[in-house]
């Protein structure tokens, strides 16, 4: 094990010690920096990405609407042991590089080496890349243990939902506020109406325009909405969307003078040179950013904590050198997304044995890692739209999302269904994802299709060129134990500190939900008129528990007792007096939405609970 | 040639291009090998270096000059003295200092310096490390120079020659691209023709135009990657080419290979994809299918990738797909397109007014 004995070098400001130390810049981390900064507290936040700002007046951004920036060029895996070495691989450039930070997930097959689509290295983390998509959960979301107590579950003979699952041990009630507080600072667009949750006030901007081909996911909705529930059917929403659409006073953010204009397709997988989307950079750390009591250091890896009795008294790391530093807080606030936040507590456990004692006070650290149950289907409508006109998504419905269906369909969660508005939009994007099921075979359609050649590739595009419409469905996974963050016995980083090793998979009443649930997107394509080309759901890749799995969540999940969960209700390690953990590790389920909005507001809710204590 | 030292480099825009790639653990870089090539392997996506972005230039608009930074790494606890870079962007190969880049005050290792100089070039060049000369050691493009030195070499954007290829080579791997793309039926190549036609004199500066009467530049999109992002498979091309240009010779003794019939060029086609190939040399690449496909992949990445990339030239794959996605009325008038690509991209190759590229 690699240990680090050279002198720090780093300096804390005024020799004091900062109120907090935030690892992580992304939605765990930004609105804790966010809170505190602004009620004086001082906060130094470690982030190991670099820092890419949208453009200025006197600089362009590194982010770019360039196809080849995500996804493009060909990267080879070169990790002997692992069992696709030598294979090629396609990330965008502020994912870390395989070879570099692999995540090894375990298969029947042996150990594959890859990374979770969207894991950005940067600050803001994953909400650079991300599509925006930004979902209150439902109510009972936080309650699936007492919704599901009583209840038979098909493809659940040994009641596995009814025992693992937990409540969470804040309800709907306790978040809403700060649900709201996070679409007001963060900058949402979307639409209030026929979203069934409880609503306070509205802080949306005004969606934008939607896409043409989004009307055949509205009609489709409206159609399935009224088939599943005729007397009071579900109506389409447009889906939430960290995208401002007008000014955004709390950034001080502006949007181009026809706000249509940010309707490019460069926004899945794409961070915004115009800072419009709604990343934790543009939106909660740079209005911040020049205050004396926030510091900010990008390039610089946390490699582990150190402890004294209840206290996290060292944050070690190392600078954009690579030289080893060392930092103190009142507070320290992980939050490096679910997989890293494990991995960093597990090595700091490893070379501190009172860290050890203290954060391994049971056995769950780790467990019940999570992603999302998630699928669709997808189809050709009958014209063609520009598509390359386009946020993520446009229309959202909850008609698979309430109790009464659940109970009727036998799910035991519900999902929020949507239209997926920017995909296959652009050139490259409709020949790389030609046949791909994940991230980890894009290219291969259109590398190995050899009938498509001259002419032929001219009719592949007249068919699929602007009229690719696919509608997908975010649902919760059923949490079970055996899903589980560990260190890998052999395979090391960059620094030579053991990597994530990922056991994962889906439990039969997830592929129970995820085959209805693909079935009820079909529909919603066939009653729209729409020619259905594909249908399924990540359980049917061959590669879907890995590079698909874009929603990590679990793996530290908090409760109201120390004997059945990692952290408290305020998201601290059981018994550590300032140890708190703040990306989505801390999930008990993984929710029927994306969870960014989610994770975004518990931080906020935590960081409420952090002032009272400093 | 010439080039401008960008003043007042920004430590945090250096750090924030290179730790990512360059900081590594102390067993990992620089300590674990004594030779320079050694530690190539070790650097994350070392075709990057040195950096080249984008800049404006004075009308606000890029493509027409290149950010280039050198950066060299001594590691953090051997910071070097001095460290220079000589090239043949400076009149005479005047050594440039790099300046040592700071973080906190303190010296991290990293040295730099930024030009400006023009897209659409190549530049050899080497550091001077207390004195001593050396090729770049993180740059994995380098060539042996007559005088018996090897060079590290880099291209900006736009760039329309190659160092690693011949002209037939380019000449071959021209033809078999334009058999698989979509542009070779007449009314294709009458749009790509009126296209180039269209593009105005400020259109035309960012984008040096190399052979438009049979490409849409996707050659030199290969060629560039191949170079740099895609070097790994530098190998496949040079063997495979090498072969089919004897296989298509043996086949048609009378012209160059890249003047055979299409008959023949189809027949080849053919037979890679089924990984049968007459007269393929299977102990020296055991896989036509593969090469084929790999060809395939960066054929259709040229022609729609973003023209800095060196295909694309213009714009004209973009504008190809505009013109046949057009929508028309009931008289068959064109009254707009299913792909409006200039509405997002910088100008002057879009028309984005917010966008800069």
């Amino acid at each position: 094990m690699q240990t680090i004995e050279d002198k720090p070098i780093f300096q804390k400001k005024n020799n004091c010690m900062y109120d907090a130390i935030i690892i992580g810049s992304g939605a765990g981390g930004a609105p804790i920096a966010h809170t505190l900064v602004g009620k004086g507290k001082s906060v130094l936040m470690l982030e190991k990405g670099p820092l890419f700002r949208p453009q200025s007046a006197g600089a362009l951004s590194s982010f770019k609407r360039d196809e080849l920036i995500s996804d493009g060029h060909e990267k080879i895996l070169n990790l002997p042991g692992v069992t696709n070495d030598g294979q090629p691989f396609y990330s965008s450039h502020i994912e870390p590089d395989i070879n570099d930070e692999p995540h090894i997930y375990r298969s029947d097959t042996g150990d594959r080496a890859t990374i979770e689509g969207y894991t950005a290295q940067a600050v803001g983390g994953g909400t650079n890349l991300y599509g925006g998509v930004s979902l209150r959960f439902t109510p009972r979301d936080f309650q699936l243990h007492t919704f599901n107590s009583q209840r038979n579950l098909p493809n659940d003979p040994n009641g596995d939902v009814r025992r693992e699952t937990k409540d969470w041990p804040i309800s709907y009630n306790d978040l809403l506020p700060y649900y709201e507080k996070t679409e007001y600072l963060v900058g949402l667009n979307g639409q209030k109406e026929n979203q069934l949750k409880p609503w306070g006030v509205n802080n949306y901007h005004q969606p934008l325009s939607p896409n043409p081909v989004s009307q055949y996911a509205f009609d489709g909705m409206v159609k399935l909405g009224k088939m599943l529930n005729a007397g009071n059917p579900a109506q389409p929403y447009r889906t939430p969307l960290a995208v401002i659409t007008a000014e955004h006073t709390p950034s001080g953010r502006k949007v181009p003078a026809n706000p249509d204009t940010l309707k490019t397709s460069f926004v899945n997988r794409y961070g915004d040179p115009l800072g419009a989307k709604s990343s934790t950079w543009v939106s909660l750390l740079n209005p911040i950013s020049t205050q004396p009591n926030f510091e900010i250091r990008p390039n610089c890896t946390v490699t582990h904590l150190g402890s004294s009795d209840a206290k996290v008294n060292k944050v070690y790391f190392l600078d954009p050198a690579g030289r080893p530093a060392e930092t103190e807080g009142k507070l320290v606030i992980v939050a490096c997304s679910a997989i890293e936040s494990v991995r960093l507590l597990q090595l700091s456990a490893l070379l501190d044995s009172n860290f050890s004692l203290r954060i391994n006070q049971n056995d769950l650290l780790g467990k019940y890692f999570l992603t999302h149950a998630f699928g669709g289907a997808g189809g050709l409508i009958p014209g063609r739209a520009d598509k390359s006109v386009a946020l993520d998504s446009d229309w959202a419905t909850d008609c698979c999302n309430n109790d009464d269906y659940l109970l009727s369909a036998g799910l035991w969660a519900g999902a929020t269904i949507y239209n997926n508005t920017s995909d296959s939009a652009l050139p490259l994007a409709i020949f790389r994802t030609m046949g791909a099921l994940d991230l980890d075979n894009l290219w291969n359609g259109i590398q190995y299709d050899m009938s498509l050649y001259g002419d032929e590739i001219i009719k592949y595009l007249d068919k699929n060129f602007g009229r690719r419409i696919s509608i997908s469905f975010m649902a919760n996974q059923v949490p079970q134990y055996n899903n589980r963050i560990e260190l890998h016995p052999s395979v090391r980083d960059k620094w030579n500190r053991p990597v994530a090793y990922i056991n994962k998979s889906w439990h039969a009443h997830d592929v129970y939900l995820m085959d209805h649930l693909a079935d009820q997107c079909g529909r919603i394509l066939e009653l729209a008129g729409v020619q259905e080309v594909g249908k399924g759901s990540s359980y049917q890749s061959p590669n879907g528990l890995v590079r698909i799995a874009n929603h990590i969540l679990g793996g530290a999940r908090f409760g109201n007792s120390e004997k059945d969960s990692v952290l408290d209700p305020n998201c601290r390690a059981w018994h550590f007096d300032n140890l708190y953990v703040t990306d989505g590790s801390w999930m008990p389920t993984s929710g029927s939405g994306n969870p960014t909005h989610t994770i975004e507001a518990n931080s906020f809710r935590v960081a409420d609970h952090l002032l009272s204590v400093l | 040639m010439s080039y401008t030292i960008v003043a007042d480099q920004n430590p945090e825009d250096i750090l924030n291009q290179c730790t990512r790639h360059l900081a590594r653990g102390k067993v990992c870089f620089r300590d674990s090998a004594g030779v320079p090539q050694d530690n190539l392997s070790t650097v994350c996506e070392n075709w990057r270096f040195p950096l080249i972005q984008p800049v404006t230039d004075s009308n606000g608009h890029t493509g027409i000059l290149n950010e280039v930074t050198f950066v060299y790494f001594t590691g953090p606890d051997r910071p070097a003295g001095k460290v220079e870079v000589v090239g043949c962007f400076g009149p005479m190969y005047q050594p440039i200092d790099l300046q040592p880049v700071l973080y906190n005050n303190v010296p991290t290792g990293y040295f730099a310096l930024s030009l400006l100089l023009p897209v659409g070039k190549g530049y050899y060049y080497r550091f001077r490390v207390d004195g001593k000369d050396m090729p770049d050691p993180i740059n994995p493009q380098r060539k042996m120079l007559e005088n018996n030195q090897e060079w590290s070499f880099f291209f900006t954007d736009y760039y329309n020659y190659s160092v690693e290829f011949e002209e037939w080579e380019m000449n071959l791997l021209s033809r078999l691209v334009t058999y698989i793309l979509p542009f070779r039926t007449k009314d294709a190549q009458n749009f790509i023709n009126r296209f180039y036609l269209t593009l105005t004199d400020q259109q035309r500066q960012s984008m040096p135009i190399y052979k438009l009467d049979e490409s849409v530049g996707e050659v030199n999109y290969i060629t560039n990657i191949l170079a740099r992002e895609e070097r790994h498979h530098l190998i496949d091309y040079k063997i495979c080419i090498g072969m089919i240009d004897r296989i298509l010779r043996s086949r048609n003794p009378y012209v160059d290979s890249w003047e055979v019939s299409d008959t023949l060029i189809q027949q080849l086609y053919s037979e890679m994809a089924t990984g049968k190939v007459n007269g393929w040399d299977y102990t020296k690449y055991k896989d036509p299918v593969f090469f084929l496909g790999l060809l395939r992949r960066h054929s259709i990445m040229g022609a729609f990738s973003h023209p800095r990339y060196g295909g694309n030239i213009g714009g004209v794959g973009w504008a190809y797909l505009k013109e046949q996605y057009s929508m028309t009325n009931d008289l068959g008038q064109i009254t707009g397109t299913y792909f409006n690509w200039g509405a997002s991209i910088e100008q002057p190759l879009g028309n984005n007014a917010d966008y800069r590229g």
